[in-house]
């Protein structure tokens, strides 16, 4: 398996990205060029399904940091979704489920775009 | 939990990020070997990875072409990892963790590498001699659920 690949799916009116595999120094250039590239095309309502992200280090919690503002800025969104224990941990620890809204499954998150 | 289990390894890997993962590996498989479980594993392989890298990036200045010796034991109480280099010492007094609350109020990335090894291990210091280190403990004897200290 490759270290980290990044796939991203229109669903509705949301851009769906699937990382799988790791993000933290060595992958976390990729997980930013992903996310700025969706950002240039003005997309602004996004979903990140961590169904297959082993985990996340400081590095890529800095990447989402640094885009937070742009999107919130442009009346967007960047949630999460299907976070596993580890990746979960990461984010009730530091306290970014308050920053960022966390749910279940991915179904969830797109019901909640039209709530 | 098993607590006769103990034993000690050691790697000596180039300061360069594609090795992290193969550490943090190696803390998650001992945290297992130690009677963890897989959130408390997690958590283990998360501080390793945060504490190398910082090795990396600031200790080296993000230098490809320097050691790093990683050594993680198991002893009856605990589990035990070392990270050492012969970069840039980082004094535990000059250590400033970050306010979560106004971290995140103010959106400003960086700086919370020391705040994931601090949540997720036991213990941790940071030690300067001939090499230093950043030495990281959890406790095998406390009981899973509630095992962190804050």
């Amino acid at each position: 398996m490759a270290e980290l690949t990044i796939h991203a799916v229109q669903k509705d009116s949301a851009k769906i990205l699937y990382p799988d595999g790791y993000i933290n120094a060595h992958t976390v250039q990729e997980f930013e060029k992903s996310l700025q590239s969706i950002l240039e095309e003005k997309n602004f309502r996004i979903i990140i399904n961590c169904r297959d992200l082993q985990y996340i280090n400081s590095s890529g919690l800095g990447v989402l940091m640094g885009v937070i503002e742009e999107i919130q800025e442009n009346e967007g969104f960047l949630w999460l979704s299907n976070m596993n224990e580890t990746v979960f941990n990461i984010f009730d620890t530091l306290g970014f489920t308050h920053l960022f809204n966390v749910y279940q499954t991915e179904e969830e998150a797109i019901g909640a775009i039209t709530q | 939990m098993n607590d006769l289990q103990t034993g000690k390894v050691e790697v000596t890997f180039p300061s360069q990020t594609e090795f992290v993962h193969m550490i943090t590996v190696l803390a998650s498989n001992a945290a297992t070997v130690a009677g963890f479980d897989k959130k408390q594993a997690g958590k283990v392989a998360i501080a390793t990875d945060e504490a190398v890298t910082n090795v990396i990036r600031h200790a080296y200045g993000g230098r490809s072409d320097k050691i790093i010796n990683f050594t993680v034991e198991i002893t009856p109480k605990s589990l035990i990892l070392k990270v050492s280099h012969t970069g840039k010492a980082l004094k535990k007094n000059e250590i400033r963790l970050p306010v979560m609350e106004e971290y995140i109020k103010k959106k400003q990335p960086g700086g919370l590498g020391l705040f994931i090894i601090d949540k997720f291990m036991d213990e941790v210091d940071y030690l300067a001699g001939e090499e230093h280190c950043c030495l990281m403990t959890k406790y095998r004897n406390m009981d899973q659920s509630g095992a962190e200290k804050k």
